[in-house]
């Protein structure tokens, strides 16, 4: 279980608050979805999340343990996928599964028997000797996929991770998503697809302007808020929050 | 473990490299164009000089014997005994003879006798007669007016060719070197820290449970391996390029490197001592930046360091120039060749070198989690 307490992120750099105030909760074995405008935060909270980033003040607890304890424990329970996370396109999917398995502390027994079952999954042993710059978007989005989900974590964070890919892409990350929530690993998706959200979440985290303001069952979003479905409840939940200013400006 | 994730940071660095070919070829093609490119400028100046025959010419056996051991030394005076040294210079076949007789040596230009000097007793005398000729430099000097422009006699003995060989090497070719290296070490510390951030492909290797310091290191120890192969190939293509270019003079260099070999590990470690500096400023700068734009800006600063670093010693005779790296190059490489390598000067240098690393890679790994905020 993941607790959020509190959580606050400033950019010194560019005098950014990009999270004010995020507290949440997610469960074992649930798909948890994040949702939120554009800039409301929630990629910063998933870097934070996965200690790509240090939060200003707040605390992350992975099953009570602070993330600052022991960050590299943490590092090997957690993967985090996002569209944008590329990588390096001179190796083939079979030595950059190799290379991160041996990060990972993997036995050679593991990764093999992991990286068969992954590739096989995702369509990508037929290509795991080509080089993965000679790749579709897709084909890239689904060997970053099996890469990141090798070390077979407990917690796996995707960042908006079916953007920008084809329909039959998408179901089969879909499909792989459930499959992880029914070995009873702990989700959390971010994504602007609210439909997506109904299908597959069972519980939902609103965050506007920097600061969480819904969690609760997908099911109570919209009764909640008293209007019919998630995508008015989102709409609400931003009107009644959003405030104009986020940036702090320099005295 | 930790040290597992420093080497399979390294082996997958050093895949890297092998697998990119522009990068690979940059790093080997480029000291070896330039330094031959400019060897070959160097020798095409030299060779627009045109190189007088010479010989001297004994009266009998004894002389010649007794004169060999001065003659070994100068390897353009070729040594006859008897013939008719007046018909040979007035034909043109030789310019320069200096003739020994019973009492003298006379030298002649151009079937002019332009000089006669030092008296001989006997045939025992001709070796100190003739070396104080050469070394005196008595006969360039009497010949010297009497030459046209760019036109010389070879009075260069073996540790003449020596020096000529040394000057070059940690003069103009001494700092290609460490410009190549520089450039080297910019464009691969770009494209292998500030380059992981711009491709995206740093967030999933920071996520892996090995701490952003192993990671650093071990890019850091491939850089230097490259950095210090770059350096190599600019001096074996140094060596390469004197052997193809002055290749009447190579022989002498091998006789003079093979008779001890000590001078072996203290180049290396020279060369060790800039490897360390140069990769520490380096990754130091490509650390600072999440663009490779920005950081390559900020290199050319420390391409300009490094170069300006090996040139010290021809601005100053400061005695302290000669333990810092990358600055002691030219000191130490020639006091090595003379037979009196100052292991103190280049060890202490050498350790300066490591506490620049130390340092280096500290600062880097600190900058780069501070551009990852």
């Amino acid at each position: 279980m993941i607790t959020i307490e509190h959580l606050k992120k400033t950019f010194k750099k560019n005098k950014v608050e990009a999270v004010k105030d995020v507290s949440l909760e997610v469960h074992n074995g649930e798909i948890f979805a994040l949702l939120g405008p554009n800039g409301a935060g929630k990629t910063t909270t998933m870097r934070m999340l996965s200690t790509l980033l240090n939060p200003t003040s707040g605390k992350i607890t992975y099953d009570g343990k602070d993330i600052n304890e022991d960050m590299l424990a943490i590092r090997r329970r957690i993967a985090f996928l996002t569209n944008e996370i590329r990588l390096d396109g001179q190796f083939t999917p079979d030595e950059l599964a190799n290379y991160y398995g041996r990060l990972y502390e993997m036995s050679e027994e593991q990764i093999k028997k992991n990286k068969q079952e992954l590739f096989d999954y995702f369509g990508i042993t037929e290509f795991a000797k080509r080089r993965y710059e000679t790749f579709s978007t897709g084909m890239k989005q689904k060997t970053s996929l099996a890469i990141c989900l090798l070390h077979d974590p407990d917690t796996i964070i995707f960042d908006e991770p079916t953007n920008g890919l084809d329909i039959l892409t998408q179901r089969l990350i879909e499909k792989y998503v459930v499959r992880l929530k029914e070995e009873g690993k702990c989700i959390i998706l971010s994504t602007h697809i609210l439909d997506l959200v109904s299908r597959l979440a069972d519980r939902v985290g609103v965050i506007v302007d920097g600061r969480s303001v819904y969690c609760g069952n997908v099911s109570d979003m919209a009764a909640s808020q008293n209007v019919e479905t998630i995508d008015e409840a989102f709409v609400k939940l931003y009107e009644e929050n959003h405030v104009e200013q986020n940036i702090i400006t320099k005295k | 473990m930790s040290n597992k994730h420093v080497l399979h940071v390294m082996k997958n660095e050093w895949a890297k490299t092998m697998k990119t070919k522009s990068q690979l070829l940059l790093l080997l093609l480029t000291p070896l164009i330039t330094v031959m490119f400019i060897s070959w400028g160097l020798d095409y100046v030299i060779s627009q000089t045109s190189t007088y025959e010479a010989a001297v010419f004994f009266q009998n056996e004894e002389q010649m014997r007794v004169a060999d051991v001065v003659l070994k030394d100068y390897p353009s005076f070729a040594g006859f005994v008897g013939g008719d040294p007046k018909t040979d210079v007035t034909e043109g076949k030789i310019d320069c003879a200096l003739v020994v007789d019973d009492q003298m040596i006379h030298v002649y230009y151009d079937s002019e006798l332009l000089s006669s000097s030092t008296c001989l007793k006997d045939a025992s005398d001709v070796a100190d007669a003739l070396c104080f000729a050469f070394e005196g430099t008595e006969v360039y000097n009497d010949m010297k007016d009497f030459m046209p422009t760019r036109q010389m006699i070879d009075l260069s003995s073996k540790e003449d060719i020596l020096e000529t060989f040394l000057d070059r090497m940690t003069g103009l070719i001494g700092m290609l070197i460490f410009l190549t290296m520089a450039s080297n070490a910019l464009s691969l510390s770009a494209n292998s820290v500030t380059g992981e951030k711009e491709r995206h492909t740093f967030d999933t290797m920071v996520l892996c449970p090995a701490s952003l310091r192993k990671i650093l290191l071990g890019k850091t120890l491939v850089l230097m391996v490259e950095i210090f192969l770059s350096g190599l190939v600019g001096i074996l293509t140094g060596i390469l390029a004197f052997a193809i270019w002055s290749h009447d003079q190579f022989s002498t260099i091998c006789e003079l490197a093979g008779k001890n070999l000590a001078w072996l590990p203290l180049i290396i470690l020279l060369l060790l001592s800039a490897t360390l500096v140069t990769t520490a400023v380096f990754m130091t700068i490509a650390s600072a930046f999440s663009q490779t734009k920005k950081a390559s800006l900020f290199s050319s600063a420390g391409m300009v360091l490094i170069s300006v670093s090996s040139m010290i010693p021809t601005f100053t005779k400061n005695e302290a120039v000669k333990f810092f790296p990358v600055a002691n190059w030219s000191i130490a490489i020639k006091s090595i060749c003379r037979g009196k390598g100052d292991l103190a000067a280049i060890g202490t240098g050498f350790l300066i070198s490591v506490l620049i690393f130390a340092l280096g890679l500290v600062l880097s790994s600190a900058l780069w989690e501070r551009t990852n905020e």
